[in-house]
């Protein structure tokens, strides 16, 4: 799975939450609550995509989090770490 | 045949004192709007000085019961995570101010939100069997209150209240379809307890892992139901409430499974399924073990189209973390229980309080919390122990006297 996937996931689990955001319009740097997310969107949009990539992650890390990209980036990174521990003999 | 058991009757204490969540916005300079058709929360339980979880178990439990009630009960579960004595249980004064038979099983439980789900489940079980004897009933009882956060954003979910369940083999308010249950237990430090004073923990890890735990628990479900189904099995859905807006996240997280819904299509079924659930949780806050028992009271109240034998969808999450998603069928007297139950005049005679009255009961019970020597105050309010109290029978709290819990009838 590419960055691009993971982010297209996220976008959409987004467009979802938040109603008028344009999937094809979005500014990853900026964090899901400048893009009009509240918070109970925020933990249903990571929930969704966690789900859907079927991976967890620590609440610890998702507190560093400060916009988009990173949070696209932490899952990509968590997709990355899952499946070589699933190719792992 | 195939034994019927599930609950009674059902009988909720919604405390005396009720805050407006529009009065707390403003003294906490909050957007009211937030916390109304975000969070969906209007008001919030409030305990006065003389009011713990025993005494709110005992005043939602004993105006319920008839004295053959009484007599049959040998099983008694008291789930609360706002327990008084680290080894003394909660059950032990519930039974004594019941008055329930000597030969009777009591024990507190402590799971969380998800304490009063298991005690059910667990009481159902014990009179779906050979255990039981043919008069057996059983009593799961639901007691909790918030512990003191003034100033942080988490103060708008905070509540107090009680629920009683007489469980028996008469399931005239709702037959557990036994065996009908999907399980999720997790091991997660989301929200704790540490301390008589001290709740703590992260609320966005807690509404994670009440997601995560929905997840998996609806699919264990399925797994057990064994066969093919759509969401519309279900007649209506609960899902635990620790504020009125998470349902409508549960639900569409629940609907994932059963099917792919536009986001308008999921929100139209929430609204149609579990919204009429949170009508009286929105004027109690959180209610912790109680709040899907208070929400079906809620349902089989509001709903008219509610009949006999309608399956309901009941899911209870407790921080810790377990979770449940079970399945239970309308019984036949479901409304007449539930207006028995009285919850909506209950509500409405609470005293409405103030922000500064608010903030003086909590305080007080954060002063004498752990003192082995106090008395509650009896005078504040506006004289409301004399109105509501004096010589109207209720269980009220008189304090310590070297760490002896004294309780006594008004």
């Amino acid at each position: 799975m590419t960055r691009e996937q993971v982010m297209t996931v996220v976008v959409k689990h987004l467009a979802e939450a938040v109603d008028g955001l344009d999937p094809a319009n979005i500014d990853a740097s900026r964090s899901m609550k400048d893009l009009g997310a509240n918070s109970l969107d925020i933990v249903e949009v990571v929930s969704s995509s966690m789900r859907e990539l079927k991976i967890k992650i620590p609440r610890s890390e998702l507190a560093k989090l400060t916009n988009l990209d990173g949070l696209v980036d932490l899952l990509f990174r968590t997709v990355q770490e899952s499946q070589a521990q699933a190719k792992a003999p | 045949m195939k034994t019927r058991v599930g609950i009674e009757k059902a009988r909720v204490y919604p405390t005396s004192l009720a805050l407006d969540m529009n009065k707390l916005c403003a003294a906490r300079a909050h957007d009211p709007a937030d916390i109304r058709d975000v969070m969906m929360i209007d008001e919030r339980a409030v305990n006065p000085p003389w009011e713990d979880p025993v005494t709110m178990a005992v005043n939602g439990a004993n105006p319920m019961l008839s004295e053959d009630d009484r007599k049959n009960v040998d099983l008694l579960i008291v789930a609360s995570e706002s327990g008084v004595d680290q080894e003394k249980p909660l059950s032990t004064w519930v039974h004594r101010y019941l008055g329930l038979s000597p030969r009777c099983r009591n024990i507190e439980a402590k799971h969380a939100c998800y304490g009063g789900t298991c005690g059910l489940q667990l009481a159902a079980a014990y009179l779906a069997s050979p255990s039981a004897g043919p008069n057996s009933k059983a009593l799961v009882v639901t007691s909790d209150q918030s512990r003191t956060h003034f100033g942080k954003p988490w103060e708008f979910v905070m509540g107090a209240g009680s629920v009683a369940l007489l469980v028996s083999r008469e399931p005239n308010l709702l037959e557990i379809e036994l065996g009908k249950s999907g399980i999720y237990t997790n091991e997660v430090s989301d929200l704790t307890r540490p301390t008589s004073r001290v709740e703590t923990g992260n609320s966005e890890t807690s509404l994670l892992s009440y997601l995560d735990a929905l997840e998996n628990a609806v699919a264990d479900y399925l797994a057990r139901v064994g066969e093919p189904i759509t969401y519309d099995y279900f007649k209506k859905n609960i899902y635990h409430i620790p504020f009125g807006g998470m349902t409508l996240r549960a639900s569409r997280a629940a609907l994932k499974q059963f099917g792919s819904f536009t986001k308008k299509q999921s929100d139209a079924i929430w609204e149609e399924k579990t919204r009429p659930s949170l009508r009286y949780a929105r004027r109690m806050g959180g209610t912790y073990a109680a709040s899907t028992f208070v929400a079906l009271l809620s349902l089989v109240d509001h709903c008219e189209e509610l009949r006999a034998g309608d399956r309901i969808g009941m899911f209870s999450y407790g921080s810790g973390s377990c979770a449940e998603f079970w399945s239970g069928l309308l019984g036949p007297a479901a409304k007449e229980v539930a207006k028995a139950a009285g919850l909506g005049a209950l509500l409405a005679e609470r005293k409405q309080i103030s922000v500064r009255e608010y903030e003086d009961c909590e305080r007080e019970r954060v002063a004498y919390i752990d003192s082995g020597d106090y008395e509650p105050s009896t005078d504040g309010l506006g004289g409301w122990y004399d109105e509501h109290y004096r010589g109207k029978r209720k269980l009220v709290f008189r304090g310590c006297q070297e760490h002896y819990r004294q309780y006594a009838w008004s």
